[in-house]
């Protein structure tokens, strides 16, 4: 056969075998036949080092090179020269013959980056990825012979960083989950993020010797067994039993954990050990699926045991933060029974004490059946031990409530001086009786002292009863003074002294210090411990100072306080339990007798009798036993009643003005007296009499004559019975007083007719305002709290209806705050039966009502915290909830740096504009850690961390005073805050190291004008990237501008990255003019760089002053250049593949683009672009939409405003960008006044010649614009003249390279065109035919003439 | 400034025919000059050549004279053809009444 010598393909594998090839078979058709063109490129990909196929043809009928062998794969060697079709299988097809069809039908090329294949090379079909460069391969004719692909592949990149970002993302969520169930759920959560890589996963974890699925990223009917035993034979069981004893990863078919809805497509599993438990063992299993389009070996299985390792380390920190959170619990719940047997304990000892104590002083009172002597000694000891017993329950129950946290100072302002001298002088008989002298210093103080008076009296007497019962001989000084800014308490004795080992024990609960010789050995020892409780709510300090031997101070210091409320300064009846007490400790105590003299100074008898013999006679008898007053008529008698108060009346029936049955009616109609005893005497005899007197409602009825002994009897049993009915109600209001529950009486109607006084201390109304007709001046204010209102009245009528309820419901203090109260209330029959009452019982629940409040407030607030993650972040998190909580008017945070300067403030506050005061509060509260109110009393400063990175809140408050529950809810949030704030610092730190590190590798600071660049770390990474910018002045027109993509993240990609920088940055110096040439030379430089290859960049060199951009890229996504009339290029004229991909690529393409004044050019790498489900021709769009918007806005200001535009939140990928705002010409101006002489015209045109010759006009359009300015000279000149020969016209010039205008403004009337003077009315159309636009604006003032010319 | 800033030229052409050459710029203060030179010029003839090539500028004013000129006997315009003041005939209409020649190529017919 004649014709051209067979060719031969070099020597390579795929050349060889080329050459070898029966190609008639092929498509190809014998080589001889080929195009040049095809001779060509087959060759040039021979020889290349870069990943390239050719398909050829209508049937894309593939050749490839020795380098894309790997990714041909088995399909190689029988499918050299076989159409796709016959190559891969229908679901790569599918992915690849549309793109080949874009490429032929278009003729443009094609380019794409991590571009997904499901490639089907080694038997299964592999989740691949490359980056593709798809180069029509054009004939002769125009038409595409076949498309040239140059690919890369990145599945391991694409891969890992999507792995390591699920790892990453994982350490994140689980960082805050503090309970296993709460991990488990996370780490689902991040997994069912990557279905490709984790198709499902099962969480087994052990609980009871069971391993329990603890999460599944399936429902639970599709999901694998929910529980395996230990002995478990299924293959799950056997399975992960291997797994717990191995503690090794064990692959097993996927059906062992399948329900009974599997997934076809999941072969094969792998159960994975996680180590969480205490003793480092295997504590669970993550059962995690196989995605069959990955390769286990190698990349995806050490994924999956760094998988493993995560899930392991995360559930042992939540099984510690679990076993940690047990332990606290249980301490709490310990000492939190043991304040609550106290306190009950204590409660129970009260009733027991009341029936001893009542009935004692009843006997030691009783004068009808007097004590003997011994027996009335006996009882003295019985009262006065029962008395201090009931102070130790009493001191107890204030102790177990203020360890509880439920008890609370009820401060007011009161002169403290003035009630301290009042209590001790109560007290100073029991000093005087145990033999010692009492000093009181206590000079008036500068102003009123916020104390609870109940409280300071106790914190006193005891503080004097210490003193008192270990001071054998010498005195007691009692001090108060200021001390700066407190106040201070001092008692000082001579006593016995403590020793020095026992101070710091003194103020425990329960501690007595032994070996010392008191008064007496009474004590529970919890008097200073009470004492300490009661400074505290104070917010005070106490401390003791003693020398054995020698005797004690104790010093209690309160600061001054801001209670508003003004009280009272007198000591209350507590004092005279202490008194008692201390009394008894006298070595001789005396007999308190009280003798018969005082009995009967006690009981007055009133009596009414006309006959003054008969009084006189009646008054001598009774004498011997009462006091007696006397009335001679019965409206004297009512008279003596009312003024006297007698405990009996003996009255006459028989009396002038009012007689004894008067008398008796107007006694029991008035309520005061209603139930006094009334003997009625009368000389009518007989039952009717007596039952008529009975009747009238008289205690007794006496018929003359009478005995002596009957009358006193008579008299001794009506003032028995009447003091027992005295007693009676006496004895239940005292009942109902000790009750620790608050109680009412009220009746159907609701209005309250009794209540007690802890109701009374509840509310702050008192029995001295009943009756309380409904509604009760304690119900919540309808206006201000409208929803408890509402409670309120539906409760009310729940009861009115049943009679009965229980409710927890708030309650409004005389004060003005509310509190909670629990109540029950009953309905019962008055004594008489005859009316209905309510009983009510409240408890103050405020204290655990807000301790309820509290936990749900922090637990709300640890919620919110775990989201943010910068410190502006938690503090605006942290801003909000102290607000909302407080019901601040605004709150703000200040942070400090490492610096000690403050670097955040949070909202629009400044420090510099803050009030002084402000200021002063908040740099307290840093410096001492301790809450401070700022002078004004406007609000608080809260410290949150203090040291050199400190923190402060500042709430603006009504009431800056927090009370105990708060102060606590305060502490709470501050410590979670603080927490937060912490972890928040470090990220910060961590972030900020990051990108200082790039911002340090990356280039100039100091850029020419014009010129704005950004690099943004990928959010959420800690890492450094790959991406980099730089611009490189060349010379004093020319500027280099590079932007870069390294492969790769982390330090290694930044080496990488700063070496193709210097590199490029020295090329640019070099080879002045041609991007292409650097990119050529830097070709070379990569291959020598491990890791350099691949590298895409896009090179330009702006030439300042004509706006040439020329530019060259390797595989980098095209720049964008938008001009100010809104249109823009792509410049993508230039594209070659990445760095280092081909070798002996010696000519890279270069194209140029043109910047006009004005334009913006942007070059970027494509984590600009790139958006999770979007293309990439769709990021360009909108990065091309972004930069028209901004295309006015100053580079600077427009790279930070595209960052939130195309960024957004959570981008995945570092950024680095570059902008050039080609400069706009400032207008060249013109400005001239024209006389009425036409002399004149010739300079002006001279003028106007040097004008726009500056402003680089043209000469002949310069012309135009001349003539045309002249026309209108010359009308306004012509019209002129006449009357004027000052200046008659202004001229004004603006010229820029777009168009020039001039303004001809005088004061007469423009000529119309072809009226009056003939040709010369031509002005107008001339001007309008030399020009773009001529406007005459006739006005009042004159004509102007606009005149405008586009020079475009 | 003088008003005396154009002058005119009297020659003879190739065909014999009188060329009167004007110099300078022709606006309003000067087109007063330019018609009494061209009148002179124009006495008892029935077609005159004016020769703009020098002139540097020329207004509405001076297209007035022209016109005045068109309108008495036969005018021909030499002008250099790039020149603004051959814009300016063109677009005033002065090239309808009268010919245009270019300075070196002679009187192309109108």
């Amino acid at each position: 056969m004649t014709g051209p010598a067979r060719p031969t393909f070099g020597v390579g594998e795929v050349g060889r075998l080329m050459t070898a090839l029966d190609w008639d078979s092929t498509p190809f058709g014998p080589p001889q036949s080929w195009p040049d063109v095809l001779h060509r490129t087959v060759r040039m990909m021979l020889t290349s080092k870069q990943q390239m196929v050719l398909f050829w043809g209508p049937q894309h009928a593939a050749l490839y090179n020795d380098v894309y062998l790997p990714v041909i794969g088995a399909n190689h060697p029988d499918k050299l020269g076989r159409p796709v079709g016959e190559i891969w299988g229908r679901e790569l097809q599918q992915v690849l013959l549309p793109l080949l069809a874009q490429v032929v039908e278009s003729g443009e090329a094609l380019w794409a980056h991590d571009h997904p294949f499901p490639l089907d090379r080694h038997g299964f079909v592999e989740e691949t990825y490359f980056d593709i460069s798809y180069d029509p391969v054009p004939l002769p004719d125009g038409r595409v012979g076949g498309v040239l692909c140059l690919v890369t592949e990145t599945t391991d990149r694409v891969l890992s960083r999507r792995r390591i970002r699920m790892l990453s993302e994982l350490g994140a969520a689980t960082a805050g989950a503090q309970h296993i169930d709460e991990v488990a759920r996370e780490i689902i959560g991040v997994l069912l993020s990557n279905p490709d890589d984790v198709p499902y996963a099962h969480v087994y974890l052990s609980e009871a010797g069971a391993l329990r699925m603890q999460a599944s990223t399936m429902g639970e009917h599709e999901s694998g067994p929910l529980v395996i035993a230990p002995d478990d034979e299924t293959p799950a069981g056997r399975v992960t039993a291997e797994v717990l004893v191995t503690g090794k990863p064990v692959t097993a078919p996927a059906a062992a954990f399948a329900g009974p809805d599997p997934m076809p497509a999941i072969q094969a599993v792998l159960a994975l050990p996680i180590t969480g438990g205490s003793g480092g063992g295997v504590d669970g299993v993550l059962v995690a699926a196989v995605n069959p389009r990955s390769p286990l070996p190698g990349a995806y299985r050490d994924f999956y045991d760094v998988l493993s390792s995560s899930v392991s380390a995360s559930v042992a920190n939540a099984r510690a933060h679990q076993r940690e959170h047990q332990q606290v619990t249980a301490l709490a719940e310990l000492d939190r029974a043991k304040t609550e047997f106290f306190s009950n304990v204590s409660h129970e000892f009260r009733t027991p004490l009341m029936l001893i104590s009542g009935p004692t002083e009843d006997a030691l009172a009783d004068r009808v059946e007097p004590l003997p002597a011994g027996q009335r000694g006996r009882l003295e000891t019985v009262r006065r031990n029962a008395g201090r017993l009931r102070r130790l329950v009493d001191d107890l129950l204030d102790v177990a409530r203020l360890e509880g946290g439920r008890g609370q100072a009820d401060t007011v302002a009161l002169d403290l001086a003035d009630l301290t001298h009042g209590i001790v002088g109560s007290f100073a008989p029991a000093v005087e009786r145990a033999g010692l002298r009492l000093q009181i210093d206590c000079p008036p103080l500068a102003r009123p002292v916020s104390v609870d008076p109940g409280m300071w009296e106790k914190i006193v007497l005891n503080l004097l009863s210490n003193a008192v019962k270990y001071t054998h001989e010498g005195q007691v000084t009692v001090a108060l003074h200021q001390q700066g800014d407190q106040v201070e308490l001092s008692v000082t004795d001579t006593g016995i002294g403590i020793p020095a080992e026992q101070l710091p024990l003194l103020f425990q609960r329960f501690h007595r210090f032994r070996g010392a010789v008191g008064r007496s050995h009474e004590g529970a020892g919890i008097g200073l411990a009470l004492v300490y409780e009661l400074v505290r709510l104070h917010e005070g300090e106490v401390t003791a100072n003693s020398r054995e031997g020698q005797g004690s101070t104790f010093t209690v210091r309160l600061p001054w306080g801001t209670a508003t409320a003004v009280g009272a300064a007198t000591p209350t009846s507590t004092v005279s339990r202490y008194l008692d007490e201390a009394l008894g400790w006298a070595k001789h105590p005396e007999v308190l007798a009280t003798s018969h003299e005082e009995y009967r100074a006690a009981t007055l008898v009133l009596v009414a009798e006309d006959n003054a013999d008969m009084r006189g006679y009646l008054t001598a008898l009774l004498e011997q036993h009462y006091r007696v007053i006397s009335a001679a008529d019965g409206q004297a008698a009512l008279q003596a009643v009312q003024r006297s108060r007698p405990d009996l009346v003996l009255a006459d029936v028989m009396m002038p003005v009012l007689d004894g049955f008067g008398l008796l009616a107007q006694l029991r109609g008035d309520p005061g007296t209603a139930a006094l005893p009334v003997i009625l005497l009368s000389a009518r005899a007989g039952a009717e009499a007596a039952i008529e007197g009975l009747a009238a409602g008289a205690d007794d009825y006496l018929v003359k004559p009478f005995s002596a002994a009957d009358l006193l009897a008579r008299v001794r049993s009506n003032l028995e019975l009447a003091r027992l009915r005295t007693h009676e109600s006496a004895w239940r209001m005292a009942l109902v007083n000790a009750l620790q529950d608050g109680f009412l009486v009220a009746t159907a109607e609701g209005t309250v007719i009794e209540m007690n006084e802890v109701f009374a201390t509840l509310t702050g109304y008192g029995a001295e305002g009943l009756p309380y007709p409904a509604p009760q001046p304690w119900w919540p204010d309808p206006s201000r709290d409208p929803d408890v209102f509402l409670q309120f009245t539906v409760a009310f009528a729940t009861v009115q209806q049943r009679g009965c309820g229980r409710f927890v419901l708030p309650l409004r203090h005389r004060d003005g705050n509310l509190v909670w109260a629990a109540i029950a209330a009953a309905s019962v029959r008055d004594r008489k039966g005859q009316q209905e009452l309510l009983v009510y019982t409240t408890r103050d629940v405020t204290a655990e009502h807000l301790a309820a409040q509290r936990q749900s407030a922090l637990a709300r607030f640890t919620e919110r915290l775990v989201a943010p993650r910068g410190v502006r972040e938690v503090l605006d998190v942290g801003v909000a909830e102290f607000r909302d909580q407080w019901k601040a008017r605004y709150a703000f945070a200040i942070s400090w740096g490492s610096s000690g300067l403050i670097d955040l403030i949070t909202g629009d506050t400044s420090w510099d504009t803050l009030d002084p005061g402000i200021r002063e509060a908040i740099t307290a509260a840093c410096d001492s850690g301790e809450l401070h109110t700022s002078t004004g009393g406007t609000g608080i400063a809260v410290p949150v961390q203090t040291g050199v990175r400190a923190a402060v809140l500042w709430l603006d408050l009504d009431r800056p005073s927090l009370r105990g529950e708060d102060r606590m809810l305060l502490t709470g949030l501050c410590e979670q805050l603080a927490q937060a704030l912490t972890r928040a610092r470090v990220f910060d730190d961590h972030r900020a190291v990051a990108i200082t590190l790039q911002r340090a590798i990356l280039g100039p600071t100091d850029l020419p004008p014009g010129f704005a660049v950004r690099y943004e770390p990928a959010v959420g990474q800690l890492e450094v990237g790959g991406d980099w910018y730089d611009v490189v002045r060349i010379g004093p027109d020319r500027v280099g501008v590079v932007v870069g993509d390294c492969v790769g993240r982390g330090l290694g990609a930044a080496a990488v990255m700063g070496q193709l920088r210097s590199a490029c940055r020295a090329l640019l110096l070099t080879s002045h003019n041609a991007p292409s040439e650097v990119l050529a030379a830097l070709d070379d430089f990569a291959a020598l760089i491990p890791d350099a290859r691949c590298t895409t960049l896009c090179c330009a060199i702006i030439d300042l002053a004509s706006g040439a951009v020329r530019y060259s890229s390797a595989g980098h996504p095209p720049g964008l250049l938008v001009h100010l009339d809104g249109s823009s290029d792509t410049l993508d004229a230039a594209n070659s593949v990445p760095l280092a991909t081909v070798s002996g690529l010696r000519h890279r393409p270069e194209a140029t683009a043109a910047l006009r004044p004005g334009s913006t050019l942007l070059l970027y790498t494509d984590g600009l672009i790139e958006h999770r489900r979007e293309s990439l021709a769709e990021g360009m769009r909108r990065a091309r939409a972004a930069l028209l918007d901004l295309r006015t806005v100053a580079p600077e200001e427009l790279a930070s405003r595209l960052a939130e535009r195309l960024l957004g939140e959570g981008y995945e990928d570092d950024v680095a960008y570059l902008i050039y705002r080609c400069p706009q010409p400032v207008p060249e101006l013109f400005s001239a006044e024209l006389p009425a002489d036409p002399q004149r015209l010739r300079p002006l045109r001279h003028s106007l010649h040097t004008w726009l010759a500056t402003a680089a006009v043209e000469q002949q359009v310069a012309d135009e614009i001349v003539l045309a300015v002249n026309e209108a000279c010359t009308n306004t000149i012509e019209h002129a003249h006449r009357f004027n020969s000052g200046l008659i016209a202004t001229i004004t010039g603006t010229a820029t390279p777009e168009a020039v205008e001039v303004i001809v403004s005088d004061h007469g009337h423009w000529k119309p065109p072809g009226n009056g003077s003939g040709s010369r009315g031509r002005g107008l159309p001339l001007m309008n035919m030399l020009m773009d636009d001529v406007t005459v604006a006739a006005g009042a003032a004159g004509t102007a003439v606009r005149l405008w010319k586009g020079l475009r | 400034m003088t008003s005396d800033i154009i002058h005119t030229y009297i020659r003879t052409g190739a065909a014999g025919e009188r060329i009167i050459a004007v110099t300078g710029e022709v606006d309003l203060a000067t087109a007063a000059a330019l018609q009494r030179d061209l009148d002179s010029a124009a006495r008892h003839r029935t077609r005159l050549t004016v020769d703009l090539a020098a002139c540097d500028f020329l207004d509405s004013a001076g297209i007035k004279v022209l016109f005045d000129i068109a309108a008495r006997l036969d005018l021909e315009l030499i002008v250099d053809p790039e020149s603004v003041i051959a814009t300016m005939i063109e677009i005033s209409g002065l090239g309808q009444v009268s010919s245009i020649s270019t300075p070196s190529s002679g009187p192309a017919s109108s």
